[in-house]
Formats: C-alpha cells, structure tokens, sequence
C-alpha cells in the first residue's frame, strides 16, 4: 500500500509576513484613495435626473424576435405606448392613417447602440428619415452604468427622432419583443410590423427597411 | 453604503492585485533563475497553500460583496468563474489540514479551468465589439462595472487570483514528500 503524498510543514512566520503585508498594503490603499473621488468608470452623473419615463402600453404585446427563422410579429399591429415625464409625455401609436415609422431601442451603455447611432445620425443626414418618423426608445437604462444619462448623450450624437423613455421595467422592450441591443422595428403606415432586427446593422439594410415602410 | 464604496474597494483589491500579479511573477522568474528559487520560492514550501487558500477566501469574498452588497449581478462568464473559484476554498482548506498532494492537483484543475474562461472573458470585456453585433439588455459580459485604479475590473482581479492559486499550488506540489499518488 502507497502512502498518500504529503506537502511539506507551513512555516507561520511566512503566513504571518504574508498576511501582515497583504493588510498594510490594504490600508494604505485606503488611505491613499480616501479623497480620491470616484474613479468609477461605470458611474453615471448621480445629479442627473433618473431618466425613466412612467409607461403606460396598451394592445397586444409583440413575440420575441427568434434567432433565426421567420418573424411571427410581422404583419401584426404594434402595441401602442404612452410614456410621460414631468417635462411632457411621448407617444407612440400605431394604428390606420399614421406614418411609417421606425423605432430605435437604444441602452445609454452598450457598445453596439454607441456604434450604431452615428450611423443612424449620417443616414439622417443622407435624407434617409425624411419621409418616416423615428422614434427613439431609451430602454436599459442604469445610472450606475458608463455614458449616463442617455439623453445627453443622444445629443452629443445628433440623433434625429423623438424620444421615448421607457420605464425602469423595459416595459416597452418587453412589449416590442426585444431580444438584444440596439433593436429596430420597422412600421408601415397601418402601424403593422414590417420588419424587426437585433443588434449593429449596415447602412444598406435600414435602407432597404425605410424603403420597405414608404413603399 | 456610498455610491463611492464599491469604486474603493476595488482601488484597494487592486492594490492587492498589484502585489500579488508581481509575487505571481517573481515565483514565475524563480522556476527558471536559480537564486530566486533558493531565496523567494523554496522558503514557501509549505506555506504556499496556505497562502492560496488566503486567495480564495478573499476572491471569494470579493465576488460575493460585489454582487450581494454593491447589486452588481453576475454575467454569464462570471457565474462559470465562480463554480471554479468558490470550491477552492473548500478544496483548499482541506489541503491545508490533511497536507495532501491530492487535493492540490484538484485546485490546479479548477483554478486553470477558471483561468481558460477568465481569458475569455477578458478578451471580450477588451474588444466587445468581439462578443457579437448585440448587447445583451439585461447584463452583458462587456459590461465594466468598476475599474479600480483605473485598471482593476472584475475579471482582471480574478485573473491575479486564478494565476496566484496556479503558482502557489505548484510550490507545494513540487515540494511534496512520499510516495507518488
């Protein structure tokens, strides 16, 4: 029978040295940064006003979008959506008689709606919207998280359209079938669903959406 | 608890980070530079463990404060590095009181299989444009949510952590005495 392989003693001065350095080195830390400010890249403006919108949705709610496959929200009416803020409310009804209309989820955080936007802003400037209304759902937000609040950041950008802050709850993602960020939905005239995708698109497919809700 | 708190405690786990990504390194050096090894590496025999057990607990513990009392809710890739990081602090403690080479062999399969995804995880959190068009809504992997010292995030911590456990454990594996297991 073999003995079992065993470790050699633990020398407690070592521990002890270790441990002894580790919480020196701690509380300089904590000394060091004590009127340091917050170097924390994900905080927000904490003076910011929280930019949620109190959402009110009615209608029937949109499936998700499937990874693959055909949409089964395509050619159903979209729910309609009220959202209201001290400074005004932004609604959003589709319905007989609208306008094409093309809906942008954006989170304030996420790197693929950072890359995304300027491309939005210069298909704007291309003329691209001229005929169509776009309608900007902030959604996910987090004050906690990078590039808060949205809003400003949205003007940093230029990004043409209306703004529509969701709720705490991403009730309106939810209600939209959101499956990831940034999520456009393409609406005709009737307020029915056209066309809806996730994630960075090229110039050439929102092109080819627009045309779709005009034609 | 000050919306500040979390920014420090990672400015000071990243000052620990920093001690211990150089201890990781010197005992590195110490395989391949005989005078380190006679000077730094060979009085840890025995200790080591002990020491890597001291890593755990404090990884451990600085995962569970992140999520539990900052609110900062675990991606996908740091749920995988917490299944391997949180058994070794069991597997660990038991090394420590039974003095086996076994469980140390255990450790180093955990703490390497953590490191794989923490690799991963680095990487994306790097270039997130890598992880796909699409941001999860709810709580992606990219995301930061501290950076301590300007550098320290989540995973970065952890990889001082996994790599720390790996050297620590190969001390004492390589310093272990009796027959072949």
């Amino acid at each position: 029978m073999s003995t079992p392989r065993t470790t050699t003693a633990p020398n407690p001065k070592i521990i002890i040295g270790v441990v002894v350095g580790a919480l020196v080195l701690a509380a300089i830390a904590v000394f060091a940064t004590a009127d340091g400010g917050d170097d924390d890249v994900s905080s927000g403006d904490p003076d910011a006003p929280l930019e949620y919108g109190v959402v009110t949705a009615s209608g029937t709610a949109l499936p998700g979008l499937p990874d693959s496959g055909d949409d089964p929200a395509v050619g159903t009416l979209a729910p309609s959506i009220v959202s209201e803020r001290v400074d005004g409310q932004t609604r959003l009804e589709p319905g007989p008689g609208g306008e094409p209309t093309m809906v942008v989820f954006l989170a304030h955080w996420c790197p693929h709606c950072q890359a995304e936007v300027p491309r939005l802003v210069e298909l704007d400037q291309a003329g691209v919207f001229d005929d169509i209304r776009v309608v900007n759902v902030l959604t996910a937000t987090t004050p906690e998280r990078d590039n808060y609040p949205p809003s400003a950041w949205l003007d940093r950008e230029g990004m043409p359209g209306d703004r529509l802050f969701d709720d705490a709850e991403s009730t309106v993602a939810s209600n939209y079938g959101l499956s990831g960020l940034p999520f456009l939905v393409f609406l005709d005239a009737d307020g029915q669903v056209v066309q809806r995708v996730s994630g960075e698109q090229p110039a050439g497919v929102i092109e080819d959406a627009v045309d779709a809700i005009t034609g | 608890m000050s919306p500040e708190t979390p920014s420090r405690i990672a400015d000071v786990l990243g000052v620990l980070a920093i001690a211990g990504a150089l201890g990781a390194a010197v005992i590195v050096a110490g395989s391949v530079v005989p005078w380190l090894r006679r000077r730094v590496v060979d009085p840890l025999a025995g200790s080591a463990t002990t020491l890597a057990l001291g890593v755990a607990v404090v990884a451990t513990s600085g995962s569970l404060w992140f999520s539990e009392a900052a609110g900062f809710p675990p991606c996908e890739l740091c749920w995988y590095q917490r299944i391997a990081m949180y058994p070794l602090v069991a597997v660990l403690a038991v090394a420590v009181w039974r003095r086996e080479r076994s469980s140390l062999i255990i450790a180093q399969v955990l703490a390497g299989a953590g490191l794989v995804v923490n690799a991963w995880h680095l990487f994306i959190e790097t270039f997130p444009d890598s992880s796909g068009g699409s941001c999860d809504p709810t709580n992606p992997c990219t995301l930061r949510w501290v950076e301590g010292l300007d550098f320290w995030t989540i995973p970065r911590l952890a990889t001082v952590c996994f790599v720390l456990v790996l050297v620590l454990t190969a001390i004492d594996r390589r310093h272990s005495q009796g027959a072949p297991t």
